[in-house]
This record gives C-alpha cells, sequence and structure tokens, in this order.
C-alpha cells in the first residue's frame, strides 16, 4: 500500500521534531494534502492507527485539510482546478483548451503542525 | 492534565524526498556511477530487458543491479547468473522506491567501483512515478501486448521518464499497436522524451538502447 509508506515517513518525522522540543506524546497531528499529491486520505487515515502503534503518536487524532489541485495553463495563463476539467482524464484548459500546464497547488503532502504534551 | 503545546511544521514530505535525492545524485557524481531508475507494469520485460542489455555491456563496463522486486529473490538470482553483482532491496511490501531506500541499497552495496547500476523499480506504474529515487535518468519499459493507449492511462509516468523503450516488437503482427499512435501519444506527455523499439526476444533495438546508455554514462562522467 502507498500509502502506509509515507505515513510511516510522516510519523517519522514527526516523533524528531517532539524530540527536538522536549515533548514526551503527540494528541495530534494536522496534515495538508493536494489532490494532485497522489496521496489518498481515506487511506491515511485507514492505515494511522496501524502506523502509529508504540510511537509518540499511539492513540493520537488526526486531522486532514484536502488541499485543491490548481494548474496555471501554460497558453493563456489562466488558473483553473485540475479535477474538473478532466478530458477524459488529462486536464483541459476551460478558457483555451491547451492540454499544456504546470501545477500552481495540490501536488504536496504538509505536515502542518503537531499538538504535543511534556 | 499536561499541558498542550503546537509545534509548528511545515514541512513537505516529498520536498524531504527530493532533498535526499538530490543528495543520492551528488554522491553518484562524485563516485562517477551512472544510475538508471528502470521502471515498468508487472510482464514487461524488466529482467529480460536487463539480462540481454548486461549481455551487451558487461565486457566495456562494471555493472551492478538493485532490485526491488516485491516478491523474490528469483530476479536478483537471474541476474547474479548473467555475471554482474547484484543486490535485493527489501521494500517491505511497498509499491514503491524513495530515495532512502535507494541510499541504503548504495550503502549495501558498494558502488564506487561501478560504471552502471541498473535500479529496478517495484512493477507499477503510479506509485514508482512519484518518488525520486535519486537515479541520473529514468527509463521505462512499455510492450506490446499492453496496447498503445497505455500512456494516456498513466500519464505521470510518461512525464518523469528520459526514454521509452517499447518491449516485444517480435510480437507487433498480432496485436492491434501502432507505433507511430503510441509515438505520438507518448510526446503528447513528454516531447523530450526518447523512444526506442526494442525486442528482448530478438535482439531487435539493443544497439540503439546500448547507445544510449553509453551516451548518457559518458555525459554524466565528464
Amino acid at each position: 500500500m502507498h500509502e502506509m509508506g509515507i505515513v510511516l515517513n510522516i510519523v517519522r518525522t514527526a516523533e524528531q521534531h517532539a524530540k527536538y522540543n522536549q515533548a514526551n506524546k503527540i494528541a495530534r497531528m494536522t496534515l495538508e494534502i493536494g489532490e494532485l499529491s497522489g496521496v489518498v486520505p481515506a487511506y491515511v487515515r485507514d492505515c494511522w492507527s496501524a502506523a502509529t502503534e508504540n510511537t509518540m503518536l499511539d492513540g493520537s487524532e488526526l486531522v486532514i485539510h484536502e488541499i485543491d489541485g490548481i494548474l496555471t495553463c501554460s497558453d493563456c495563463k489562466r488558473e483553473y482546478l485540475a479535477l474538473e476539467n478532466l478530458k477524459p482524464d488529462i486536464p483541459v484548459c476551460p478558457y483555451c483548451s491547451s492540454e499544456k500546464w504546470t501545477v500552481k497547488m495540490g501536488k504536496d503532502v504538509q505536515i502542518v503542525d503537531i499538538a504535543v504534551y511534556d | 492534565m499536561d499541558e498542550v503545546r503546537i509545534i509548528e511544521i511545515k514541512k513537505s514530505i516529498f520536498e524531504n524526498n527530493d532533498r535526499e535525492a538530490d543528495r543520492v545524485r551528488a554522491r553518484l557524481k562524485d563516485e562517477k556511477t551512472f544510475l538508471l531508475n528502470l521502471m515498468s507494469s508487472p510482464g514487461a520485460g524488466k529482467t529480460s530487458t536487463l539480462l540481454r542489455t548486461i549481455e551487451k555491456l558487461k565486457n566495456e563496463m562494471r555493472i551492478g543491479v538493485m532490485e526491488a522486486d516485491l516478491d523474490s529473490a528469483v530476479d536478483a538470482e537471474l541476474i547474479a547468473q548473467a555475471g554482474v553483482r547484484s543486490i535485493q532491496l527489501h521494500t517491505g511490501g511497498m509499491c514503491h522506491l524513495d530515495a532512502g531506500m535507494t541510499e541504503q541499497g548504495l550503502d549495501a552495496f558498494g558502488t564506487q567501483n561501478l560504471d552502471l547500476v541498473v535500479l529496478e523499480n517495484v512493477g507499477n506504474l503510479v506509485c514508482p512515478a512519484e518518488f525520486d529515487t535519486g537515479a541520473v535518468k529514468s527509463a521505462m519499459i512499455l510492450s506490446v501486448p499492453e496496447g498503445d493507449d497505455k500512456p494516456l492511462k498513466y500519464p505521470l509516468m510518461f512525464t518523469v521518464v528520459d526514454v521509452v523503450l517499447i518491449n516485444k516488437t517480435d510480437v507487433l503482427p498480432y496485436f492491434n499497436f501502432s507505433m507511430e499512435r503510441v509515438k505520438e501519444n507518448i510526446l503528447r506527455r513528454n516531447p523530450k522524451v526518447e523512444i526506442i523499439p526494442i525486442s528482448a526476444q530478438t535482439g531487435e533495438g539493443f544497439d540503439a538502447w546500448t547507445d544510449w546508455i553509453r551516451r548518457n554514462i559518458a555525459a554524466w562522467k565528464k
């Protein structure tokens, strides 16, 4: 499963930050998951309790903010929502029908913050 | 109840991997080792293509293979029989390799004395495309039976690779597969990619493919 490896990575990073800040337990984590990241929020939630077992995040709450996938058209330079403009599975600019674009937003997965106990 | 503190992290998990990948590439540059990330669907012919490639190049360069297949050590044994060094990476059932795993593989392997290391990625066209492994160049194999519309179904894979090998050209007469259409579909996604039709069965196209490898290794060692 694609998400498991990513979640394990997230857990390791969060633990490093918690230790660096002399905390003992992480009560909550906030993640931002981009629509174009290839990471599925539902699967992240599904594997959360298994991935955090026996870590500082054991029993923690997971908050996920989903971020829209936004593209910039390489031809007319306007921005549009990627997933609402798939034809059928390639994004096409709704203004000028160009198939060339760059990703403006929504490709990333980011750890926003953690809530810790000392 | 203890007091809760909020620690802001604002850290991208992909950025993390990208940084590690750049570190891997810097190290390979110092060692003058060319790392090729080889990707494909299961059954497209990664291992047989690799075996024939090794056969053609093993007398002129030092080659190593890192195998990341999920299932077993079968592939690694075949490669070892071909007379080059190989190592099996254990992805622990994961669907892709990331730069951290590549680095561990390189450490275990000792790549200083190798000219070419091929990273045989997990057989899958989705997840491996999303993670920079730290390889110098990426290649993918698309085989004729998979269809000439595959580039439309897996666009990301085709945009991240430097060269596409169209394998199993020997069975072209039996499939409704147009070489022109597939090239058009690939170039639409990635205008800069090189496309080389090959047959690991008959050896067709392997001169062009091994030339691509020689050319890219020479450029990397400069």
